[in-house]
């Protein structure tokens, strides 16, 4: 693992991100359990994983267990393992996860979603380090970092009683809380174009830079689904930009821009044809005109260049149909 | 799916971090994002694929758990526990 890793996984420069880092940076260093708290999308699983990658144990394995995806019936033989024989269908020894992350970090996801029962079983374990794998006729002495993250509160889980206190403690001896998206939405035009260069890789394509009117919109955007959600948005306006510059869908005919004349979804019957099509015409001029300036931000030249006309010619549409470039310069 | 980047070069990023780090174990993502360098790490698919082609070579050993994540260690990092 590389300061490069760190980079390319651990996006923002923000001061409420910073102090987030900060913080990680001195828990990898402890060998105690973490609670990493935040919503969903957020990154946690990404938080979880720097830890392990900068602490100590990064030799060794990093196992992620999704506690939601798991049926209850199956929580302490996918935490313990069993040997061969310990029931009718154990064919062979299966290592459970903790065994896999033996002399690493084992990360439980989701852990609010674990049942009594499940909260009980890993309590126990929790209490001194060690589990008996079923059908083992001894204990297993376990050397495993805990880190559990969760997008529920907690604090309310504890008041219900639907979530142990005495399993808390042990978790939450560090807590680490991971900030929203909308925290910190200077950090937005970074992972913005983190998004692009990657989706560029991915897929063979030239980078594009973001429209300055689409970058404002994502960072006035609460974002509920967080980082994951604006990774989606970016991409799809990526991979279906056209022009020079990458538009987010919603932002084409954004609050701040000149609002072309609409043509009528169905042609009026009450006009003259040649009349009709003319008007036809001129509101598919102005909202192509109007479409061009956002994509170049209000440059003629790129915007001529766009469209395969001369400038001059450009120019002189543009101020035909009262359209100013300047308007479009604003956000740059 | 990515023209920079080809199955053989991530295969082998993968096989150099397991020789610097013979017990190490992570899913197909954590692989992608923390062990190999930015451009070979860039399409997570194409690692799991990379990963696909190590496991039929009998290079790699991989466990699927019950919530269907995939780990993947080294062979002889393999039958700890």
């Amino acid at each position: 693992m590389t300061v490069a890793a760190l980079e390319h996984c651990l996006i923002g420069t923000s001061a409420v991100f910073r102090t987030m880092l900060q913080t990680l940076e001195k828990m990898a260093t402890f060998d105690a359990p973490v609670l990493i708290t935040g919503e969903t999308g957020c990154g946690k699983e990404v938080a979880a994983r720097a830890i392990h990658y900068l602490s100590p144990r990064r030799d060794r394995p990093f196992v992620p267990l999704n506690c939601g995806a798991l049926p209850d019936h199956l929580v302490e033989n996918e935490l313990f393992g069993h040997r061969r024989g310990a029931y009718t269908d154990a064919r062979e020894h299966h290592p459970g996860v903790i065994a896999q992350a033996e002399g690493g970090t084992l990360f439980l996801d989701e852990i609010d979603a674990l049942s009594a029962k499940a909260q009980v079983a890993l309590l126990r374990f929790l209490q001194d380090g060690s589990y008996r794998p079923l059908g083992a006729a001894s204990p297993t002495q376990a050397n495993v970092r805990i880190l559990a993250a969760t997008h529920a509160n907690l604090a309310l889980a504890l008041e219900k009683g639907s979530f142990r206190a005495d399993l808390h403690y042990r978790l939450n001896v560090l807590e680490l809380r991971v900030p929203a998206l909308r925290q910190r939405p200077e950090d937005i035009p970074l992972l913005a174009s983190h998004v692009i260069r990657e989706t560029a890789g991915r897929y063979g394509l030239q980078e594009k830079p973001l429209h300055p009117q689409s970058l404002d919109w994502l960072m006035r955007q609460p974002w509920p689904g967080n980082i994951r959600e604006l990774e989606n948005c970016v991409q799809r306006a990526f991979l279906l930009s056209d022009g020079a510059l990458v538009m987010v869908r919603e932002t084409r005919l954004g609050d701040d821009a000149p609002q072309p004349p609409r043509a009528s979804p169905e042609p009026s019957t009450s006009l003259h044809f040649n009349t009709a099509r003319q008007q036809a015409l001129l509101a598919f001029e102005h909202a192509h005109l109007s479409h061009l300036m956002q994509l170049s931000a209000g440059n003629v030249t790129q915007a001529a260049r766009l469209a395969g006309k001369e400038r001059r010619s450009l120019g002189k549409l543009l101020k035909a149909h009262g359209i100013e470039p300047a308007r479009f310069r604003m956000a740059q | 799916m990515s023209t920079q980047t080809s199955l053989p070069q991530i295969a082998a990023g993968i096989l150099a971090y397991l020789q610097r780090h013979p017990n190490a174990a992570d899913t197909a993502r954590g692989i992608a994002r923390w062990w190999l360098p930015a451009p070979l790490g860039q399409d997570v698919e194409l690692v799991a694929h990379a990963l696909d082609t190590l496991l039929q070579q009998g290079l790699l050993h991989r466990q699927v758990n019950a919530d269907r994540q995939t780990i993947y260690s080294g062979r002889d990092a393999r039958g700890q526990g």
